[in-house]
């Protein structure tokens, strides 16, 4: 049973003062989901201040009200995420808090699957937006893009419509250089057109070579020149990618760091600063080429950490963990329990929320799509979008 | 023989291996279709180099290799291996039981490398054996958290997927069996012998959960050998790993007689030799329609375009899988690479593209390579495994070569072998 059939479900209870522009109701949607690999600590991000509770359960690794900066409602944001403190003020940062998965999975590998699958009935064959992409049509031949060396199970389907790059530069032929390099693409432009059976195997190798081709040269174009002043970081590739008419509509980043059992302190403010530079790298590309109202940034983790520290100034693998969504459509504010530290589980946040009510919200109030089809089951959504 | 004899040897060392040689061709292709058969399944030489050239020690060097030492090394032992079945089969079970590096979790190198040995051991020989070694292996064990798994908190993991990809199918068992099956798994942990030795996995009786359990409804005081008897007994893992076997060489949507057979023959000693024999034998395996239902995984396409060449640039071999998105020793998770339809995005294409011109050039760089030699596209074609080619790959390769009458040899032979290695035809297992 769903956790929110008998815990309060979620509490909007803390919101920002401001309202921002609203997104133009038919114009194609992006989402860029950041996966924060190792089990972000939520309570080195946005945090309550002034508890002196919590502060002695983690007396080395926690943050202090200096390390704050206050979001007007008893809470703080890490002060290396002045992105987060930018998008608070503006009312387009949520934050949900004691988000987790059903079971206690402290593996990273199991807690990932779960995660990344958003399904445990599906058993990992397949991710919750690759089933999304399997489940709606596109318009282009890149639907969803991630950057790494594979395609992370997130965006696993039937369909292979979903492109892994290590970045858009090196999205290219290896040999541009040859002399005879067009009657080599007039070759493989016979084999994208390759008369094949419906549904055969040769049909979807024709198709593979057909949508290689068709993303190939856009992203070429957008190589590696300088945006906003900076060799592009993934970050700024994948607004880059929003906006190539590519049909793109799902980015994938993964950020690795978070798993700070020991010197908590520096090694998370380290890792947390890269979040900071995606956000803020992302959004300023969005907006300068114009995709930036039709963006939203979904920030996850596979779990969240103990919430008193180790003896070697970090923090063990914990259940929930808090999810971040950023972006004009976003109804900024504080989701889910408030922070409760008589209500630990073995010293660890109890999951309040079942990830697949964060996905379910995302993929009706964003994707619009029939959350129950792509998740298995109805799961309560949360208001965060406007 | 006839042309349509060899091209069912052709077919058969493609499925079997990564794609017959011209002088493989040429030999079975004079002799019965059995003779290539017992060549591929009993291997007179079990996995040995095929020549000094590539001759050197493979699969990593225990403790201290890298993770990367331990991908090429695995790369490198499937280019050169004489016996292509038996590689075949070692990558098909490695993702059966797929195991990811994570050494966080103790699934380290040293790990992986010992479940390689483990599989190679038994992977043309009986499955039972396996699937008993498996349990009892740190990498699996450790990757589904079975080394923290104790009486007092049974971890579901391994049994679960024990239950549902390993041994059995869903379907087949209730939430309730896999609890039970997770108490019958307690018994492990780690024993770390010195620093910076990898931990041991060992079974301890007194730490085993010896109550009684229900699993498919007979209740015994099972140990993990003994559920593992139990589940092998069942007809539905019979089932399961034919069905597994039938769609991985024959194709997707398998003949439910042809997987009832091969299913037999897994009873009563799961010999995987003869389990082979009857699909490699099977009027659907060496049926035309079989010919075109599998696309090469990453593995077949580069190993299969490494081998004829004898290129030894498994760094590069090893990026290009990679990106076409089989990573070895990562299997995205514990169902394994993704397969058929889901390798052909055009991230993996432009991999696969990448890799046929990178290797193009490299051959032409070394003229002293000595397959394959001559400009007519018959010896190559054959060289790569292939005995006809698409109308499509035929007008391309006359497109290409009408249009490039004037570029030196070497960058015709580059272009054409490109063309060629990146054709449907090519792309097709």
């Amino acid at each position: 049973m769903a956790i929110g059939a008998t815990a309060p479900v979620w509490v909007r209870f803390a919101e920002p003062v401001l309202a921002a522009g609203s997104t133009p109701v038919n114009a194609p949607r992006h989402l860029l989901v950041v996966f924060l690999r190792g089990g972000n600590d939520p309570l080195q991000t946005v945090a309550p201040m002034g508890n002196a509770a919590l502060l002695k359960l983690r007396p080395n690794v926690g943050l202090r009200d200096g390390d704050m900066s206050p979001m007007g409602n008893g809470y703080g944001v890490n002060n290396r995420l002045t992105s987060f403190v930018d998008f608070w003020r503006a009312g387009q940062l949520a934050v949900v808090q004691q988000v987790g998965t059903l079971t206690k999975d402290f593996s990273h590998s199991v807690a990932t699957r779960k995660w990344e699958s958003g399904n445990p009935e599906d058993r990992y064959n397949s991710g919750w937006l690759g089933r999304y992409l399997d489940a709606t049509t596109g318009v282009g031949s890149v639907r969803a893009a991630a950057f790494g060396d594979s395609l992370p199970l997130s965006l696993m389907g039937d369909r292979a419509n979903s492109l892994s790059l290590t970045s858009i530069e090196r999205f290219a032929f290896n040999d541009v250089k040859v002399p005879d390099v067009d009657a080599r693409r007039v070759a493989l432009s016979r084999f994208a057109s390759a008369p094949a059976p419906s549904g055969s195997m040769l049909e979807a190798i024709a198709r593979g070579h057909q949508d290689l081709l068709a993303a190939h040269d856009p992203l070429s174009k957008i190589g590696n020149a300088t945006i906003n002043g900076r060799a592009p970081t993934l970050a700024d590739n994948a607004a880059q990618l929003f906006a190539a008419g590519l049909g793109t509509e799902i980015g994938f980043i993964s950020l690795a760091g978070f798993d700070t059992h020991s010197s908590e302190r520096g090694r998370h403010a380290s890792a947390i600063t890269k979040l900071n530079d995606t956000i803020k790298n992302f959004f300023s590309t969005a907006s300068k080429l114009g995709v930036r109202d039709q963006s939203v940034v979904l920030v996850v983790s596979e779990f969240g950490r103990r919430v008193y520290e180790n003896k070697s100034g970090g923090t063990d693998h914990g259940e929930a963990t808090s999810v971040f969504a950023l972006g004009s459509p976003i109804a900024g504010g504080m989701y889910g329990p408030d922070l409760d530290l008589s209500q630990l589980n073995g010293g660890n946040l109890p999951t309040r929320i079942d990830l697949r009510g964060v996905y379910a919200t995302v993929l009706d109030k964003w994707l619009r799509t029939n959350p129950a089809a792509i998740l298995g089951a109805t799961f309560p959504t949360i208001p965060f979008f406007r | 023989m006839t042309d349509e004899h060899r091209a069912l040897v052709a077919h058969l060392f493609r499925r079997a291996g990564f794609g017959a040689s011209t002088g493989e061709l040429d030999k079975y292709g004079a002799r019965p279709y059995g003779d290539a058969v017992e060549a591929l399944v009993n291997p007179d030489v079990t996995n040995r180099d095929r020549s000094s050239r590539l001759n050197q020690t493979s699969g990593g060097a225990g403790a201290q290799a890298s993770l990367a030492d331990a991908q090429e090394g695995w790369l490198k032992t499937m280019v050169a291996s004489r016996a292509p079945l038996v590689e075949r089969m070692t990558l098909f079970w490695a993702n059966h039981f797929a195991t990811a590096y994570d050494p966080g979790s103790n699934v380290d190198v040293a790990a992986l490398l010992d479940q390689q040995a483990t599989i190679r051991k038994y992977t043309l020989g009986s499955f039972a054996d396996l699937a008993h070694a498996m349990i009892d292996d740190r990498a699996l064990s450790c990757y589904l958290n079975n080394d923290r798994s104790t009486k007092a908190k049974p971890n579901e993991n391994l049994a679960r997927e024990l239950m549902e990809l390993f041994l059995l199918g869903l379907g087949t068992y209730t939430e309730e069996d896999v609890k039970e099956t997770a108490r019958a798994l307690t018994g492990y942990h780690l024993v770390e012998a010195a620093p910076r030795v990898p931990p041991t996995l060992v079974y301890d009786k007194h730490r085993h959960d010896d109550g009684p359990k229900t699993i498919l409804g007979v209740t015994a005081n099972f140990t993990p050998h003994g559920v593992v008897d139990l589940l092998l007994n069942q007809r539905a893992a019979r089932q399961h790993i034919a069905t597994k076997l039938v769609t991985h060489f024959v194709g997707p949507s398998p003949d439910p007689v042809l997987v009832g057979t091969v299913a037999s023959s897994l009873a009563p000693d799961w010999d995987v030799q003869k389990a082979l024999r009857v699909i490699f034998y099977s009027q659907q395996f060496r049926s035309e329609t079989a010919r075109q239902t599998l696309p090469k995984t990453p593995a077949e396409f580069v190993v299969g375009l490494m081998r004829p060449l004898e290129r030894t640039e498994v760094y590069e071999g090893f990026a290009y899988m990679a990106q076409a998105g089989q990573t070895l020793f990562r299997p995205p998770s514990v169902a394994g690479w993704p397969i058929g339809k889901r390798m052909l995005g055009p991230g993996a294409m432009l991999a696969r593209y990448n890799a046929a011109s990178t290797f193009a050039r490299f051959h032409v760089n070394a003229p002293a390579a000595s397959a394959p030699a001559g400009p007519e596209l018959t010896s190559w074609m054959e060289a790569f495994g292939m005995t006809s080619l698409s109308p499509t790959t035929l007008d391309a390769l006359k497109t290409y070569s009408d249009a490039t009458v004037k570029q030196p040899s070497a960058v015709r032979t580059a272009g054409l072998l490109t063309v060629l290695l990146s054709s449907p035809d090519f792309n097709l297992a």
